[in-house]
C-alpha cells in the first residue's frame, strides 16, 4: 500500500513536469530538456521560502512564482533570442539553459544536498489498510492530479484556454481570430514552469534539494512523454502515473540500479511498437 | 586552394608528421594537455558530421567516449588483444551500438535520438557504477602498460603524440567526406529532408551513416583517452561532458564546416584550462553557447566562410582592375 501511493506520488511529480513538456511543445514545437530544471528552481524557491516563513500559502506561492518566472525565461531565449531557429538549436538552446541553470544553482548553493521540510503536513504519518504512508505522498498526488485536472479543464472550457490550445494549433490562424499569440504562447512556459514547480515542493522534502535534482529524473519525464505521446496531456498525465508506478515496484523486485534499465527498455518498446505514443491525439502523425 | 584537395593524403601526411614532431618538442605537461586538446578535437570533428552534417543531436558522445575507453582497457588487460587491434575493435562496437540506438529512435523527428541517447548515457553510467569486477564500480579501471618490442614502454606522451597524429586524421578525413558524395546527401536532409528524399536520398539510410560513423570515431578516441589518462572513471563520461562536446561543436559552428572543430576546442578548452577558470567554467561554456547561438548562428566555421568568401571576391576585383 505505501509502495502504491509512493508510486502514484512519484508518478504524479512526473506527470507535472511532463505536462509541461507537452504544453510546450505542443504551443512551440520545442522539447524543453530544461523543463526539469524549473522543478530544481521551484524546490530551492520552496527551500529559501520555508526559511523565513511558516505560512503554506507563502511558500507555494513563492515556489509557483520562481517556476513561472524561470519558465517565463525559457520562453523569452527560445522565443525571441532563438526566433525561427532551427528544431536542432532550440533543442541545444534549452540544454544550455539547463546547464546554465544547473551550474548557477551549484554556485549559488554549492553541491551539498539541503534538507527541507514537507509541504503542510511535515513528515506526519497516517495508517491506510494496515500501512503506514507518509501524509504527503497522498497530498503530493491530489495536489498534482488536481492541478492537472483542472489545467485540462481551464484548457478545455473557458475562452483563456481555447486560445491557448488555438495558438498551440495553429500560430497563424490563431492570430487572425484576434488571439495575441505571443502572450497565449507565453503563458504555456509560465503554466509549464508553475507545475514544474508543484513537483519541486514535494519532491524536495523526498529527496533534499540540490542542482542536480531535475537532471536526474528527465529522462524519466522524457520516458513518460514518449509513453503519452508529445501531443497528448492525458498522455502525459496517465503516462506519469504509470511510469511512477512502474519506477517503484521494479526498484522493490529487481532492484535500484535497474530502474534506469526498465526505463530505458520501455522507451525502445515504445518507439519500436507504438512510436507517436500509446495515447494517440487527434492530431495527424508527423514524420 | 584546389592544390589541397587533390593532393588531400600527402597533404594530410605531411601536416600530421610535422604537428606530431613539433608536438613531441613540448614539455611534459603541455604534450598531456595538447593530447587532450587533440582528443576533443576529434570528438568534435566527429560530431560536427552529425549535427552541423546530418543535423542531428545526440546527447551520448561522452558515453560512447566511455564505451572505448572501458571497451579497450577490458580488451588489452583482460583479453590480452593488442592495443593495435584493440582500438580499431572498439571503434567498430561503438558503430555497432550507435547503429542499433539509430535504428530505433530514427524513425519519427530528430529529436527522438537527442531523448534515446540521453537514455543511453545514463544507463551507461549506470553499468560503469554498478558493473562490478568488470568496470571496476566508482573507481574505474587503471590502464595496463603497453609494450611495443622497439619503443619499449609507451606513456602518457606517446599517446599525446598518437592523438595528435590521429585528429590531423580525423579533421581531414572528416573534410573530405562532407565534401564527398556522403556529406553532400547529408547536407540536403538537414536543410530539407522532403527535398531530399524526392532528390532520391535515403534519408534514413545517410541519418544512420552518419549516427554510427561519429560513433565508430568518438569510441576510438576514447581508446585513446583511457591510455592517454592512464584509467578511465565513470566522472569522466556524464551528461555535461556530452553537452560540453555539443557546445563545441555549435561554438565551432553547425555549418558542418571542420574549421571550427579545431578552433572551437582550442577557445573552450584551452584557455579555461590556461586561465584556470574554476567553477565557473561551466557557466563561461553555457553562456558562450547560448551568445554563439543567438548573435553567431553558423559559429567559428561560418565566419571562416564569409571572410574567405570576401577575400576571393576582393582578389578577383583587384585582378579585375589590373586588367
Amino acid at each position: 500500500m505505501s509502495l502504491l501511493i509512493g508510486g502514484l506520488a512519484l508518478g504524479s511529480i512526473y506527470a507535472l513536469i511532463a505536462l509541461g513538456v507537452v504544453m510546450v511543445f505542443r504551443a512551440t514545437g520545442i522539447v524543453n530538456f530544461a523543463q526539469s530544471e524549473l522543478l530544481m528552481i521551484g524546490a530551492y524557491a520552496y527551500y529559501l521560502a520555508s526559511g523565513f516563513t511558516d505560512s503554506p500559502i507563502i511558500q507555494i506561492a513563492i515556489a509557483l512564482g520562481a517556476g513561472a518566472l524561470g519558465g517565463l525565461v525559457c520562453f523569452l531565449v527560445t522565443h525571441f533570442l532563438l526566433r525561427g531557429a532551427p528544431e536542432i538549436v532550440l533543442i541545444i538552446g534549452t540544454l544550455a539553459l539547463l546547464v546554465f541553470a544547473q551550474s548557477g544553482a551549484r554556485l549559488l548553493f554549492t553541491d551539498n544536498p539541503r534538507r527541507v521540510e514537507g509541504w503542510i503536513f511535515h513528515s506526519a504519518d497516517i495508517s491506510v489498510l494496515g500501512s503506514t504512508v507518509a501524509l504527503n505522498s497522498i497530498l503530493a498526488f491530489i495536489v498534482s492530479v488536481l492541478s492537472a485536472l483542472a489545467l485540462l479543464v481551464w484548457l478545455g472550457s473557458t475562452k483563456v484556454g481555447h486560445s491557448v490550445q488555438a495558438a498551440a494549433e495553429d500560430t497563424w490562424r490563431a492570430a487572425l481570430t484576434g488571439i495575441h499569440v505571443t502572450r497565449t504562447l507565453a503563458l504555456s512556459w509560465i503554466i509549464g514552469g508553475a507545475l514544474a514547480a508543484i513537483g519541486g515542493v514535494f519532491l524536495s522534502p523526498v529527496t533534499g534539494v540540490y542542482p542536480t535534482m531535475g537532471g536526474d529524473i528527465i529522462f524519466s519525464v522524457f520516458v513518460v512523454v514518449a509513453i503519452g505521446g508529445f501531443r497528448s496531456l492525458w498522455g502525459a498525465l496517465v503516462g506519469g502515473l504509470l511510469v511512477g508506478l512502474l519506477q517503484t515496484f521494479s526498484v522493490v523486485v529487481i532492484g535500484g540500479a535497474f530502474r534506469d534499465i526498465v526505463m530505458f527498455t520501455i522507451l525502445l518498446g515504445v518507439l519500436l511498437w507504438r512510436p507517436s505514443g500509446l495515447f494517440r491525439s487527434a492530431s495527424a502523425r508527423t514524420v | 586552394m584546389t592544390w589541397i584537395k587533390r593532393f588531400i593524403v600527402p597533404v594530410t601526411l605531411g601536416v600530421a608528421i610535422v604537428l606530431t614532431f613539433s608536438a613531441s618538442l613540448l614539455p611534459r605537461f603541455d604534450l598531456f594537455l595538447a593530447g587532450q586538446l587533440a582528443l576533443l578535437i576529434i570528438v568534435t570533428a566527429a560530431l560536427v558530421l552529425l549535427m552541423g552534417g546530418a543535423g542531428l543531436l545526440s546527447l551520448s558522445s561522452a558515453a560512447f567516449l566511455g564505451v572505448g575507453a572501458y571497451g579497450s582497457i577490458i580488451l588489452v588487460e583482460r583479453l590480452q588483444i593488442p592495443l593495435l587491434i584493440a582500438l580499431p575493435a572498439i571503434a567498430v562496437v561503438g558503430g555497432l551500438v550507435g547503429w542499433l540506438l539509430g535504428l530505433v529512435s530514427l524513425r519519427l523527428s530528430g529529436f527522438y535520438l537527442a531523448i534515446v541517447t540521453l537514455g543511453f548515457i545514463m544507463i551507461l553510467l549506470i553499468v560503469m557504477k554498478q558493473g562490478g569486477e568488470l568496470t571496476g564500480s566508482g573507481y574505474g579501471l587503471i590502464a595496463p602498460t603497453i609494450t611495443l618490442p622497439v619503443l619499449g614502454d609507451l606513456n602518457a606522451q606517446s599517446f599525446a603524440l598518437i592523438a595528435v597524429f590521429l585528429s590531423v586524421l580525423a579533421v581531414s578525413g572528416a573534410a573530405t567526406l562532407m565534401r564527398s558524395r556522403f556529406g553532400r546527401s547529408w547536407l540536403a536532409l538537414r536543410d530539407n529532408e522532403p527535398a531530399a528524399l524526392m532528390q532520391g536520398i535515403n534519408v534514413r539510410g545517410a541519418k544512420l551513416r552518419a549516427f554510427a560513423l561519429s560513433s565508430a570515431v568518438i569510441s576510438g578516441a576514447g581508446g585513446v583517452f583511457a591510455f592517454l589518462l592512464g584509467s578511465a572513471n565513470p566522472g569522466s563520461f556524464t551528461t555535461g561532458v556530452s553537452i560540453f562536446h555539443i557546445a563545441l561543436v555549435v561554438v565551432g559552428g553547425l555549418t558542418g564546416g571542420l574549421v571550427g572543430a579545431v578552433v572551437a576546442p582550442i577557445v573552450l578548452f584551452l584557455l579555461p584550462e590556461i586561465f584556470d577558470f574554476g567553477e565557473y567554467r561551466d557557466l563561461f561554456y553555457a553562456g558562450l553557447l547560448l551568445a554563439v547561438l543567438v548573435f553567431v548562428p553558423s559559429g567559428i566555421s561560418g565566419a571562416f566562410t564569409t571572410v574567405t568568401k570576401r577575400l576571393r571576391l576582393a582578389r578577383r576585383r583587384s585582378e579585375g582592375a589590373d586588367k
